[in-house]
């Protein structure tokens, strides 16, 4: 991927150290680098105590704060990696892929497309290619098949919260979703023994639900991503009181209150997206309905006027 | 397809909504002046969006965790320098900001030494902050 621009960017951190004291060699200098090096290591920030050796010595001219910084540089020499993926294509990339690949056709190419044509036969859409069809059946047709899927995806889900549901039952409860993203994230990172080790509420604290998605697709995790993204900040201290381990073992009150704001997180993720799947539903029906009225009285129009 | 189902394809909100690696570059150069002129808040929700809008750039990780370390959240800041070291291991600048990170908390400040010491040879101004951390880990 492509990428130019902008110039670098510097970041600032606390710690300022004066970088060429040490390497000018004489003891003043020296004095100075120790003088900020103690400071640096303390947490703090040092306006060069030392200057005076440095002054005596005539050895360098003291700087008052040129030291380096953390330096991000984003764009430009020097940028971090840029990612293969994650982004968009460029338009100017696009094109030349799109020549390349038509360069690149051959006789091979022609088989593709007859693949693909027979493919496109076998499926859903079959219909498409039947010449017999008028182009309204044929929009009909199509319609009433994305209906039909729509419908499917909608049962699938169903099935798959009514599974869910009974394995919550049967389990008794169980941690909530962000904590499970959470607890599949960090060992991904193979930081598990030192960040994982009691401190998990903390960096759910610390960490937003967006975040801690996006860090599970940057880890290979993307099936983990929407979970987490639903769950913003705020909600994140309420689930932790109800759902870290150790606190739903605090009592029998309390563990059945956490099993049913459970239940109450999940179905959030899972009746939002049913609720769009049905109300997709609902739009290719009025939309099949509207084109069939049209084509209805586009006809009757013409056999009035015939009569 | 719905968003959810894009997402859980391994597709990025980048990918869907057209972001190019030039927007996204731009936006992380933004990020990175609201950071230098403090206002870390602003940084921070910016490089939040950036970073979920592509989870696979480097920059919006390490950028992160420099912001997060600034505020004073180290679990935040180590999670995203992790995240940055994953995406992308032999990046010197990557390296460094997660040296930092570490240098940051008291139980793996001696991970960070040596990550520094390995940085100090490098070229650039990673290289020069490195050896002027080093310099100054060696007086504490």
């Amino acid at each position: 991927m492509d990428t130019r621009g902008v110039a670098g960017a510097i970041s600032y951190v606390p710690v300022q150290v004066e970088a060429g004291a040490a390497a000018a060699g004489t003891q003043a200098t020296k004095a100075k680098a120790n003088g900020v090096a103690k400071a640096a290591a303390a947490g703090k920030t040092k306006s060069t105590g030392s200057a005076k050796a440095v002054r005596a010595t005539g050895a360098a001219k003291p700087k008052a704060t040129a030291a380096p910084r953390t330096k991000v540089v984003t764009s430009g020499p020097g940028q971090v990696t840029v990612p293969s993926k994650g982004y968009a294509t460029t338009t100017a990339s696009k094109s030349v892929k799109t020549t390349a690949s038509s360069t690149a056709k051959t006789t091979a190419a022609s088989s593709k497309t007859t693949s693909t044509s027979s493919a496109k036969a076998t499926g859903d859409y079959a219909f498409l290619q039947d010449k017999t069809l008028s182009a309204q059946e044929k929009l009909i047709l199509f319609l009433a098949t994305q209906k039909k899927n729509t419908n499917k995806e909608l049962e699938t889900m169903l099935d798959k919260a009514a599974a869910q549901k009974e394995t919550a039952k049967k389990s008794g409860g169980g941690v909530t979703s962000l904590f499970n993203v959470a607890k599949s994230v960090v060992p991904a990172l193979g930081v598990a023994d030192k960040l994982l080790g009691g401190k998990l509420d903390d960096l759910l604290k610390q960490v937003s639900g967006p975040m801690l998605g996006a860090a599970a697709t940057a880890l290979g995790m993307p099936a983990l991503a929407p979970t987490a993204m639903t769950m913003g900040p705020k909600l994140v201290d309420a689930v932790l009181n109800l759902q870290v381990p150790g606190a739903q073992q605090a009592s029998t009150t309390s563990s059945s209150s956490t099993s049913g704001s459970k239940g109450g997180e999940l179905d959030e993720v899972e009746l939002a997206r049913m609720q769009m799947l049905q109300k997709r539903v609902e739009e290719w029906t009025a939309l099949i309905s509207n084109l069939m009225q049209s084509f209805h009285q586009s006809r009757m129009n013409v056999l009035q006027n015939m009569r | 397809m719905n968003l959810f189902s894009e997402l859980e394809s391994g597709r990025t909100l980048g990918e869907i909504y057209g972001i190019t690696a030039e927007i996204g570059r731009a936006i992380a150069e933004l990020a990175a002046r609201e950071l230098e002129a403090g206002r870390l808040e602003s940084a921070h929700a910016i490089l939040e969006g950036l970073a979920v809008a592509n989870p696979h750039d480097a920059a919006a990780w390490c950028l992160l965790a420099l912001v997060e370390r600034r505020r004073g959240r180290l679990l935040a800041a180590r999670l995203c320098a992790e995240t940055a070291r994953r995406l992308a291991p032999d990046d010197l600048q990557v390296r460094l900001v997660r040296a930092e990170v570490l240098l940051a908390t008291p139980a793996e400040r001696q991970d960070g030494r040596t990550e520094l010491e390995a940085l100090a040879a490098a070229e650039g101004h990673v290289g020069e902050r490195a050896r002027a951390l080093r310099a100054a880990m060696a007086e504490a």
